[in-house]
């Protein structure tokens, strides 16, 4: 942040710098104990006074003036903070990066970790610039946090992207998700989870809501350039035959996921024949049920095997 | 060829301070590791680390001994990015208790870990810090580092929009 100072010059700078936003506070305290003075006659005399009204709006420029030289004189103070004064940029960042990674099974306080942001102004511009700190994005229907996800999507590009999605309510709006899912080119790793409760739960879900769901898995047919890892836990509705079944695009990722080395299917029914398997290091297929037509998972053995 | 265990090599701190290791346990600074790696023959002048004091290389030293003979983090970048995008704020007990230090100790050796590339040292220093701030408001966060809010009022009416987004669970 600042050039490294020697311990007693650090600690001169630190003084003055602090004597400096006394002197200036005082000052802002001086005005506005006059502008009160001033005030209580502007307020109640039924003429204002000319000149009462010009003192007035000349202390109030005053007091923004200092107010915007306190902020400065705040902001060098904050350089000096230890913290900052000594640990470099890629540094503190590497910190927040790591509150981030802790708080990314915490659910609805994911987004806690931005508290950062709120500190200072330093820390502020730090974390905002650091994009790759906003390329975790958590999206869940139980705690639409819509804002700070959109923020976190929008604010990371072009950076990679590590997508949490969870779909927990039935008949659920998720226009940001379909959004999210729609930049499947610069996907790194994606979870989504389509947890709709009990099976007696999805009577609840009407043709809309499925044309929904339908509509965000097919996201899973564009190309995937840069995905390593994909986890998709599903429903029933598209694991059993019948009217939903099978909403995934026959050719998965428009064959071009090249970087793909995981796939873990739970509940949820693919083309197991469209999934890019070059350099697929670990597959995961649970409760996938295998309806006709599709290739079986004997086959699917001997393909793998003959790759 | 590897050199034996027990040879013993000097370094020199910033402030003249000297200390003899032996090389397995400086190795643990991949820094000092490539330079005896560039060295062929025996040298008896001590190895000058200009960036690092006498009392916080004592520290890391401490830190290489103990560490001794433990693998070292792979160099690979790509699997380094994958890590930080995995691990989390956990700490040993011994390490834990070894960063029990006050704030300009703890920062100055994340600085010299950060120097002498010794990664898992870096580590600890990072998610010791971490764990400082974790589960703290901003205000208790600005106390505990020495830090003033200098927040225009702008500044402050879009963090208080920020907060509402927070809460909106």
């Amino acid at each position: 942040m600042v050039r490294r100072l020697s311990k007693d010059s650090h600690t001169a700078q630190h003084q003055r710098t602090r004597k400096q936003i006394r002197k200036i506070q005082r000052r802002i305290n001086q005005l506005e104990n006059r502008l009160n003075g001033l005030n209580p006659i502007i307020l109640f005399s039924l003429k204002q006074n000319p000149d009462d009204a010009a003192e007035c709006k000349r202390i109030n420029r005053r007091i923004r003036k200092l107010r915007r030289r306190l902020n400065q004189f705040k902001f060098r103070l904050n350089a000096l903070a230890l913290i900052n004064h000594r640990l470099p940029p890629e540094l503190l960042t590497q910190i927040f990066s790591l509150l981030q990674t802790d708080l990314q099974t915490a659910g609805a306080a994911y987004y806690r970790w931005t508290r950062i942001t709120h500190v200072s102004r330093y820390w502020r511009n730090l974390a905002f610039g650091a994009k790759f700190l906003w390329s975790r994005v958590n999206y869940a229907t139980a705690f639409p946090q819509s804002a700070w996800t959109e923020f976190s999507f929008e604010h990371s590009k072009p950076h990679g992207l590590d997508v949490v999605m969870k779909v927990t309510s039935v008949n659920p709006q998720f226009t940001l998700a379909q959004v999210i899912l729609r930049d499947m080119s610069r996907m790194r790793t994606l979870q989504v989870t389509l947890d709709l409760g009990t099976k007696s739960s999805l009577r609840y879900l009407d043709d809309a809501g499925v044309q929904r769901l339908a509509d965000l898995v097919r996201a899973f047919g564009e190309e995937a350039p840069f995905l390593e890892e994909i986890s998709i836990t599903g429903i029933n509705l598209f694991a059993r035959q019948g009217p939903h079944q099978n909403p995934t695009p026959t050719i998965l990722f428009g064959s071009n996921a090249p970087r793909l080395t995981s796939i873990d299917i739970w509940n949820f029914h693919f083309h197991l024949t469209s999934m890019p398997f070059t350099n697929l290091t670990i597959l995961k297929v649970r409760y996938a049920r295998n309806t006709p037509g599709c290739l079986s998972f004997k086959t699917l053995f001997q393909v793998l095997l003959a790759n | 060829m590897a050199a034996p265990a027990t040879q013993q090599i000097k370094i020199r701190c910033n402030d003249e301070k000297e200390f003899t290791v032996d090389r397995d346990v400086l190795e643990r600074s991949v820094l000092i590791k490539n330079m005896l790696e560039d060295v062929t023959e025996q040298q008896d002048a001590p190895i000058p680390l200009p960036n690092v004091s006498g009392p916080v290389m004592a520290k890391v030293l401490e830190y290489c001994t103990h560490h001794r003979g433990e693998p070292l983090p792979s160099a690979d970048t790509e699997q380094s990015q994958d890590e930080t995008r995995k691990r989390t704020t956990d700490i040993s007990e011994w390490d834990q208790k070894f960063i029990t230090v006050d704030q300009e100790m703890l920062f100055e050796i994340i600085l010299a870990a950060n120097y002498l590339d010794i990664k898992s040292l870096l580590d600890v220093g990072c998610k010791t810090v971490a764990n400082m701030i974790k589960g703290k408001t901003p205000e208790e966060i600005r106390k505990l580092f020495n830090i003033v809010n200098d927040f225009t009022p702008e500044e402050e009416a879009q963090i208080k929009k920020e907060n509402e987004w927070a809460e909106d669970r």
